[in-house]
């Protein structure tokens, strides 16, 4: 009799194979298998193919004049490491130079040119014509009553020469540098000597006292190899004057922690001990020619009174100007920290003068001249922020490279025509300044184009290099010296500017000719005298393949005379509530863009503090009822904007520290105007610098 | 003419945290090398990637007095018991006993994280999301290293893609041994102050088992037995002291993991 087949026989069948289902391997392998699938669909890269190539260049994303190895695969370089046995920057590359090679790829580059079409928050960044943007340019520099004005970030390219003729040739034009962190102290000195045609360099190598006020000598300073390599030596003492724990306070031999903005105090104070103990030199007294003007100064400041300003202790200032006068080869540096701008110029005349107390300009380990480089000389000085008006500015062309100080947008501002002005951006990437220009001509981004490397400033001998093109350039990019040519031609302004290439090819070409100095070879690491090369053919060939040009050390003379031209000094009346120092890495401030991978260094790990970050010491903290990890409330007289509260016994109580990192994530345009940014909360001074701003600081 | 390398290293590495300046330059050389990608927004110290993490540890004394060290931690390459590859369900973790390396193979791992616990460095990441590179950092990613994909853990394997270079170099040479100027770890290169001294810790003559036998050197967690192949060094006191403590966690972590 055949078996009925009911609805409980197929429930059971049903019930059965999904148990039996449940217990193979089926259900398990397509669970397996659909996360493989979607873990894979395309999201993870496949890899190039092709051959492995090194290429030796110089990176020229700031002025350090780094030699490096590009390793490459079909051409793209994949990794960036130093060049071994170089002359200037010793065999290493910064942690930014590290992957300077993501640059040309960063998420916010600009690839042709654009506007900014709009008012506010309704403001959208829009595509326009090359053309466009340069007529419209040379219109308001036509039209123009106020100052038109070039800020060159990196001074001594050939670039920056195409700009000061550019500007020459015009009614109106400024030449406009952004102080370098490097330089001050040189450019300082020269401005205070008369009798030295050359400019100043650092003998760090043969100094053996350095006292540094606050220049971030151990955290990318300069060329970064030269003075990890002075480091590991370890043959120099390093005493570091600064109002916080930074790397190079942690890295010198000895740290005095000034009560910020007091730093003009300390250098008085020394000075004033070493004229009181005469350990000036007879031979000094006799070449500056405001000695008088300048004791009577430094009469004021004893040592218990500098100790009471700068809140270090009476015997160590007094300890520390026997050091220094003791000294065989001290240097003494003024510089200020990177993302709070520069010290004020009577600070750095009163640091920069110790250099001539001691009588070591001129000397080995001291401050030494050094021969400008031929085709390089500078004939005039540039203005700096602090010299320009309020107010003033009716054209502003900001160039393309960074400074490795911060710049705030409300400095810009400040010295902008309050109705009416305009700027032009020529950063290929879109950072805190393009973000609020008129007009973006975006230049080739960094190894697009072919680049000249001069001499880093501070460096004690003059040095030449190229960076070469790895990567290929956006066909809508434009080297800032075509736009330079284009606003000459629109305003009938007869000017001769080859194409960038072949003006530095002019340059080697006019260095080669003076047949001096030797060349640095890569790839074999020897040296080569450049009066055993042939031609400037083969010498621009060597330069385009990794070579770096070395100067010969200049005869040094003493025949100087100085005035340090320092004003009356008023004693600082102290008490400001709640003082937040902003602080940055040079660079890498929030005016800069970095590559996205140094998120590793500002996100996912504790090495630097991000933007929107404010660090207290733990009695500050009971004192504002703040904690760890805490959301607040910081304001300044620029606004107020949430922020992250982390503490930190090694920050002096009663005091902020601000970080001006990077902004990783997005920037402040006119479209998204506030909120993220510390920097423009800084105020900005009548010197042109942002150190130190009355802050409120509440708990959210 | 066949050539085997034959000699039995032990890879390891001496810190020294009195130079570490905390610049940053061996964890982003780490990254590049290894085709470790850049981090979204939503991700922080906690849940991001980076086989090199580094630290900032405090004396705990105050102002002016406080001082601090930075402290690179990444996968210390435990010898004996080591926990990550114990509690392996996949064993998608295993030494080499040739180098001494603690490898991982990301084909093999289900992402079920034991390792991660296990790990007594919290030296173990976790791709909880799809590696993000914009169109032409993708074209300049190391092509000896492959990008690991959402859901695996990863981890610092002293640079494989350089140790496999140099072993076939060797190879090519008719060596039996690798000669220690080839196979440099990214991080150990990158180091501008020299922090860093890499080699084989069974060669009693090279620099690093030199380092390691130092009186000032120490590993941390020793306690454990775990025998790791990373010390440090610091000629003071108050951070060879650390040594033995654990990481403090974070009310924060503490009840969110």
């Amino acid at each position: 009799m055949a078996k009925t087949l009911t609805r409980r026989d197929i429930l059971k069948f049903t019930g059965g194979g999904i148990l039996g289902l449940l217990f193979s391997p089926l259900p398990w392998k397509l669970l397996d298998d659909s996360s493989i699938w979607t873990q894979n669909w395309g999201l993870t890269p496949k890899l190039a193919h092709g051959p492995i190539t090194n290429i030796f260049s110089h990176c020229s994303l700031c002025s350090g004049g780094c030699g490096i190895t590009a390793r490459c695969v079909s051409g793209f370089p994949f990794a960036i490491t130093g060049i071994s046995g170089h002359p200037v920057s010793q065999g290493t590359v910064c942690t930014r130079g590290l992957a300077a090679h993501h640059m040309a790829h960063h998420p916010l580059r600009i690839v042709h040119p654009h506007t900014f079409t709009g008012k506010g928050s309704e403001a959208t960044l829009s595509a326009v014509s090359l053309q466009t943007a340069v007529s419209a340019t040379a219109e308001h520099i036509a039209a123009s009553h106020g100052s038109v004005v070039i800020l060159d970030q990196q001074p001594g390219r050939a670039i920056s020469h195409v700009y000061r003729e550019f500007l020459n040739s015009i009614p109106n034009g400024i030449y406009l540098n952004s102080p370098s962190v490097e330089a001050v102290t040189v450019n300082t000195l020269k401005a205070m000597t008369s009798g030295e045609k050359y400019s100043y360099g650092f003998d760090l190598e043969n100094a053996d006292l350095i006292l540094s006020f606050g220049a971030p000598i151990f955290d990318n300073w300069g060329t970064p190899g030269r003075l990890t390599a002075l480091h590991n030596a370890g043959t120099t003492k390093v005493i570091q004057v600064d109002s916080r724990y930074s790397r190079t306070a942690m890295q010198s031999t000895e740290w005095l922690p000034i009560i910020p903005g007091m730093e003009k105090f300390l250098a008085l104070g020394i000075a004033n001990i070493m004229i009181q103990e005469k350990m000036v030199p007879a031979q000094v007294i006799r070449s500056m020619s405001d000695y008088k003007a300048y004791v009577a100064i430094t009469n004021e400041f004893t040592p218990e009174k500098v100790s009471q300003i700068t809140g270090i202790e009476s015997d160590r200032i007094i300890k520390t100007a026997r050091a220094l006068a003791s000294s065989h080869h001290p240097i003494v540096l003024s510089g200020a920290d990177p993302g709070g701008g520069p010290f004020d110029s009577e600070t750095d005349k009163s640091i920069t003068a110790l250099n001539i107390l001691l009588g070591n300009v001129g000397k080995s380990g001291g401050i030494i001249s050094r021969r400008d480089v031929p085709g390089y000389e500078i004939n005039s000085e540039p203005l700096h922020w602090a010299n320009i008006p309020d107010h003033s500015i009716e054209v502003l062309i900001v160039d393309s490279v960074d400074s490795g100080y911060a710049l705030p947008w409300t400095l810009i501002q400040k010295k902008m025509l309050l109705n009416g002005g305009s700027i032009l951006s020529l950063s290929p990437i879109l950072n805190e300044i393009s973000a609020h220009s008129d007009f973006l001509i975006p230049a080739p981004a960094l190894f697009e184009s072919l680049q000249d490397i001069p001499t880093p400033p501070g460096h004690p001998v003059g040095t030449f290099a190229i960076s070469t093109p790895l990567l290929k350039k956006q066909e809508e990019t434009t080297e800032p010296a075509d736009v330079i040519r284009l606003l000459a031609t629109a305003l009938n302004v007869q000017l001769e500017i080859p194409p960038m290439e072949e003006l530095i090819k002019q340059k080697s070409a006019a260095l080669y000719s003076h047949k001096r100095g030797t060349l640095h070879i890569a790839s074999d690491n020897s040296t080569l005298q450049v009066r055993e090369i042939a031609t400037a053919d083969d010498f621009w060939t060597k330069l385009t393949e990794g070579a770096v040009w070395i100067d010969e050390k200049t005869q040094q003379h003493s025949q100087r005379s100085y005035t340090i031209g320092l004003s009356a000094v008023n004693v600082p009346v102290q008490g400001m509530e709640l003082p937040m120092i902003a602080y940055g890495w040079r660079g890498a401030t929030a005016s800069a863009q970095v590559s996205p991978i140094l998120s590793k260094v500002f996100q996912e790990t504790e090495l630097r503090a991000i933007n929107g970050t404010v660090s207290i010491n733990p009695t500050t903290a009971i004192q504002y009822g703040l904690s760890k990890d805490d959301e607040a409330e910081l304001s300044t007289v620029n606004g107020t904007m949430k922020v992250h509260v982390k503490i930190d016994p090694t920050i002096r109580p009663g005091v902020i520290e601000a970080s001006i990192a990077p902004l990783l994530n997005g920037i402040e345009t006119p479209a998204h105007p506030a909120g993220s940014n510390i920097l423009n909360l800084c105020e900005v001074t009548n010197d042109g610098t942002w150190r130190i701003t009355t802050a409120k600081l509440l708990k959210v | 003419m066949e050539t085997t390398i034959e000699k039995v290293y032990k890879f390891g590495m001496v810190i020294d945290l009195d130079k570490c300046n905390g610049c940053g330059a061996c964890t982003v050389a780490c990254a590049v090398e290894n085709n470790i990608p850049p981090a979204l927004e939503k991700m922080n110290k906690r849940n991001g990637l980076t086989w090199l993490n580094i630290s900032t540890v405090s004396n705990g004394e105050q102002f002016p007095k406080s001082e601090s060290v930075f402290v690179p931690m990444f996968c210390q390459q435990c010898e004996k018991e080591t926990p990550c590859m114990t509690v392996c369900p996949q064993n998608a973790v295993d030494i080499d006993p040739s180098t001494g390396i603690v490898g991982q193979v990301p084909q093999r791992c289900l992402g079920c994280r034991y390792c991660m616990t296990a790990c007594p460095y919290h030296a173990r990441y976790f791709n909880w999301w799809d590696p993000e590179w914009t169109e032409g950092m993708k074209q300049q990613l190391n092509p000896d290293v492959a990008p690991r994909m959402r859901g695996v853990v990863e981890k610092c394997n002293f640079c494989h893609g350089r140790l496999h270079a140099a072993k076939q170099k060797a190879a090519s040479q008719g060596s039996r041994e690798i000669d220690p100027v080839d196979y440099v770890p990214a991080c150990v290169e990158s180091c501008s102050n020299k922090a860093i001294t890499f080699g084989d810790l069974n060669d009693t003559t090279s620099p690093v088992a030199q380092a390691a036998r130092d009186e000032n050197s120490f590993r941390f967690l020793s306690r454990l037995g775990t025998e790791p192949k990373v010390y440090y060094h610091s000629a003071k006191k108050w951070v060879r002291a650390m040594a033995e403590k654990s990481l403090t966690r974070s009310h924060q972590e503490e009840f969110h993991g």
